[in-house]
């Protein structure tokens, strides 16, 4: 059947849509990180009175707080690995290419907080070579690339806000605290917190021999 | 905040660049973690910003795969035709997919921008950042590969049932 190019156009790209959990997740992307100017909230409140509005807050913290379906038994530190791990299998382009955190802070200028060395890795002989913008668990975050001097292969690390209401008690270094490893998709994941920021980094399973019979 | 609709544009925006409706996601998502912290409080001047993010992300993505790219993001040799050339061409539902496959991205855009969002050769200029005569460009230039794909589709068609 022959039809106006406008019409076949529009159908095409009116058959493609975001599924219902892509959609979930950028809502709590927008949930998480859009300021609530207080002025707004305030008309808001005036326009449709203390009841609703405590119901429409009530709704938002269950919508932004449990995320959908399966995952809502999986503790954090799992859901963060995952996504963590996603990420750094894809190896997305890099935003800026930089061996050194000078070249990442002058870029990394729209985070709510200053990306910065882990004393935790300082003796790990990880070489930087760049990051991108990225988020974990919808909290913006600096996705940096490294790569170990004396091992194959890349690693990512992540460096987001630490924000206990979003990724609730972790290890915190300073207090002594020893990073949590999970290993998922043939990755392992170390968590922790050092100076205020969540730290992730991946390192990926070694390539060891199978056992003949194994 | 953006609203469920509005992100269904956006992505359907991004797939028009992309032709690809993961890597399309990943551009939205990317474009709005930029997005948040400085879009516009209007939801509409919000919807641009974060689509010109999306644009231009693309683009530079696009420049550093593409070494030699067969696109030209800079063109700027006006033709003064009538910009709605496009109106009067009529295709069959099966050829939709080839031809959106056939086109370079910013040739797809520019059908979203025409097909999806009704916009004018003057507001996909001032949607893209190019001048008028540039888009009339693109549209002429199009329109004849819209009906050169047609006619090839035509011949192999005619040929494969003599």
């Amino acid at each position: 059947m022959n039809r106006p190019l406008k019409q076949a156009v529009r159908q095409h790209f009116e058959q493609r849509s975001l599924s219902t959990g892509q959609l979930e997740r950028l809502d709590a992307l927008m949930a998480v990180n859009t300021p609530k100017p207080a002025g707004r909230r305030l008309i808001a409140k005036s326009l449709i009175g203390w009841p609703a509005a405590v119901a429409i807050a009530a709704l938002l913290a269950v919508i932004v707080l449990l995320p959908p379906g399966p995952v809502d038994d999986v503790p954090m530190t799992e859901r963060i690995a995952m996504e963590v791990a996603r990420n750094h299998v894809k190896l997305k382009p890099l935003d800026v290419e930089t061996d050194n955190m000078d070249g990442i802070r002058r870029y990394f200028t729209d985070l709510e907080f200053i990306p910065v060395k882990s004393q935790l890795l300082a003796s790990s002989n990880l070489a930087l070579l760049g990051g991108r913008y990225c988020s974990i668990q919808s909290v913006p975050a600096a996705q940096l690339r490294v790569s170990a001097l004396d091992k194959p292969g890349l690693q990512t690390l992540y460096q987001s806000e630490y924000r206990k209401d979003v990724f609730g008690p972790l290890p915190v270094l300073e207090n002594g605290g020893v990073p949590v490893e999970v290993n998922v998709k043939g990755i392992t994941v170390r968590i922790w917190v050092e100076k205020g920021l969540l730290f992730a980094l991946t390192e990926e399973a070694a390539l060891e021999p199978i056992e003949p019979g194994e | 905040m953006l609203d469920r609709p509005v992100m269904q544009g956006l992505f359907r925006y991004g797939f028009s660049l992309t032709h690809d409706e993961d890597t399309a996601y990943d551009l939205l998502q990317d474009a709005l973690e930029i997005s948040l912290r400085k879009a516009p409080d209007n939801a509409d001047a919000a919807t641009r910003y974060v689509q010109r993010i999306m644009r231009n992300r693309f683009i530079d993505q696009y420049r550093r795969d593409h070494r030699h790219p067969t696109v030209s993001f800079d063109d700027k040799q006006p033709v003064v035709i009538d910009p709605r050339v496009l109106e009067d061409i009529v295709i069959a539902e099966h050829e939709v997919e080839s031809i959106m496959a056939m086109l370079e991205p910013l040739e797809r855009e520019l059908l979203f921008l025409w097909a999806v969002e009704g916009c004018t050769a003057q507001e996909i200029a001032e949607r893209t950042d190019s001048p008028r005569g540039t888009v009339l460009s693109r549209i002429h230039r199009l329109r004849q590969k819209i009906i050169g794909q047609q006619a090839r589709a035509g011949s192999a068609a005619e040929g494969g049932a003599s």
